[in-house]
């Protein structure tokens, strides 16, 4: 179950998104994700579905990977479909089966639901954390949100502290899996139950959890200290952020490729207003 | 001037009550020369761990001072520049990496320092190849061995380039393999790098590969000698809980047995294989010859 948490991972690789500049990165995914909030019809959808096609054809992932990360999402698409399908009032009455009344809408409404779910997580994975190691993207924060060093904001810390927690997801997922089989050893049922019952059964692995994440951040704290680090004072990059000519061209292009979707969605279609 | 100094060091984590009784560490004193390979020996709760803390500036004493290069570890300022000169490798590997690939990770020191990018580049491709890691540079370190981590984090500190390093219980967590990987590492450190090495270890034959074994009980140092002269002590290791490597407790029990006394006189303190099977070869030459002595 907890090998699916493909979360914060990086694959290493050399396709065009892994060697794009990160900010530009950051840029793009906002804008994507903006993108497919707006998208309002068919076309649209079906554009953002080639688009995403496209994205993952070049950043040369594994398919596989991809999809176990759409997993731990999948309740949520299959709940929004099912809320859409049945809540959702319209003119196209398809079933009328007692209180129950499905609209062609609804229909509509959740497909698109589902894609718009499954392109933000896919999107965002392909654009930002499958292809862009942590420390680049700590780099490429820091650098974005350089101006607001300027009133105080501690800019660099909360930066180290996204890259360090994405440094630890797999290590935390690690443990958390030795903590269930130790307590499953103990004779601890984790399977069966109502939803209630399960919630409950999982304090026993949250709190040696907690206590064990506790413990490593300490550690890490003096690690790091021992390593002279003193915050974002002073500090240099082994790998500098250097924005490139086709790093501009490359965002300009997408700008016009994402930006393609407030056309589609003018144009007139059934179905089309969400 | 050596290396690191203690001068009369104590220290107590119970800040509010400071007595002899509840001191992790007591009137430590005790200097680590340049150069050097130090093994601290002591059964858990010897304050072996806290000793090392203070060796650079991690724990500042309660009373007393630590000296790095003249440098008191109580002033703030001299911080940085001691934790350039002694790194710290800790028990759990994981827990001292900060980046999901290997050669940015070893980057950080110096990158904390202010380094410029290209001599970064240069130390890190430098502290890979000592460690022998060049082959999985861009790996993420949560898909390398215990060892393999555990070389990872040393390659960081290497990257600082510090004159010395200490190696808290750094082998502790790891299999065998990883272990022997580790004191390899650490032993051509100290050989070819000339870098000073402290050792803080409950592992005696790791103990017996150092220049120089310092014993600690109780928060005190209660031998501090050659491997040789110290493991020669057996009894007086077994009454503070520790072991002497195994087969310097095979001759200390065979001199032992009355059914051979008098039969050999075996030196006490053998560590070598080779050595203590040449002693046991010479014991069944002895008795064959119905000699009575060797």
């Amino acid at each position: 179950m907890l090998k699916d948490v493909t979360l914060g991972q990086y694959f290493p690789g050399n396709s065009f998104f892994h060697r794009l500049d990160p900010r530009i990165k950051i840029i793009l995914m906002l804008l994507f994700v903006v993108v497919t909030f707006f998208a309002a019809n068919l076309v649209s959808f079906a554009y953002l579905v080639v688009l995403l096609g496209v994205m993952i054809a070049v950043s040369r992932l594994r398919l596989g990977v991809l999809l176990r990360g759409l997993k731990p999402i999948m309740v949520i698409a299959i709940f929004t479909a099912f809320i859409n399908i049945f809540w959702t009032k319209g003119e196209a009455l398809l079933v009328q089966f007692g209180f129950i009344h499905i609209y062609a809408e609804g229909l509509w409404r959740a497909l698109f639901m589902v894609v718009r779910i499954v392109s933000l997580v896919l999107g965002t994975s392909v654009l930002l954390s499958y292809t862009t190691t942590p420390m680049e993207l700590t780099d490429a924060l820091e650098s974005l949100l350089s101006p607001l060093k300027k009133i105080r904001v501690p800019v660099h810390e909360f930066a180290m502290m996204m890259s360090l927690a994405l440094r630890f997801v797999p290590t935390l997922v690690e443990e958390t899996e030795k903590i269930i089989n130790a307590q499953k050893a103990r004779g601890a049922d984790f399977e069966s139950g109502n939803v209630l019952q399960r919630a409950k059964a999982l304090i026993p692995v949250l709190i040696p959890l907690f206590v064990s994440a506790f413990r490593r951040a300490t550690e890490l704290a003096t690690a790091m200290e021992c390593r002279c680090y003193t915050g974002g004072g002073g500090r240099t990059r082994m790998n500098q952020l250097k924005l490139h000519a086709k790093d501009v061209a490359g965002l300009l292009v997408s700008l016009f490729i994402l930006t393609a979707v407030f056309a589609f969605n003018q144009i007139p279609l059934p179905f089309g207003v969400l | 001037m050596p290396m690191i100094q203690c001068e009369n060091v104590s220290f107590c984590y119970d800040t509010e009550n400071i007595d002899e009784k509840n001191a992790a560490v007591k009137n430590i004193n005790f200097s680590v020369e340049r150069g050097s390979f130090v093994a601290i020996l002591g059964r858990n709760g010897s304050g072996k761990s806290t000793l090392a803390k203070l060796l650079n500036g991690i724990l500042v004493p309660n009373s007393g001072r630590v000296l790095v290069e003249g440098m008191d570890t109580a002033e703030d300022e001299n911080l940085i520049p001691i934790r350039k000169k002694v790194g710290m490798v800790f028990q759990n590997p994981d827990n001292q990496l900060v980046s999901n690939i290997v050669e940015e990770d070893i980057a950080f020191g110096p990158e904390n320092l202010g380094i410029d990018p290209a001599e970064i580049r240069k130390r890190v491709d430098r502290a890979l190849e000592i460690v022998n890691m060049t082959a999985f540079k861009k790996h993420a370190p949560h898909k390398l061995s215990g060892g393999q981590k555990q070389r990872v984090a040393i390659a960081g500190i290497l990257a600082m380039k510090p004159e010395c390093i200490l190696f808290d219980e750094s082998t502790s967590m790891l299999d065998p393999q990883g272990r022997a990987e580790i004191m390899q590492t650490i032993r051509k450190l100290n050989r070819e790098e000339n870098i000073t090495v402290v050792i803080i270890t409950h592992f005696m034959n790791e103990a017996a590969m150092a220049d120089r074994v310092v014993v600690m009980d109780q928060g005190s140092i209660v031998r501090d000698g050659t491997p040789r002269e110290i493991f020669s002590q057996v009894s007086f290791l077994h009454s503070i809980g520790l072991d002497v490597p195994q087969v310097t407790e095979l001759l200390h029990l065979l001199s032992e047995d009355p059914a051979l006394s008098g039969a050999v006189s075996f030196p006490e303190g053998v560590m070598d294989e080779e050595e203590a099977a040449e002693w046991i070869v010479k014991l069944f030459k002895a008795r064959k010859n119905g000699c009575t002595a060797i």
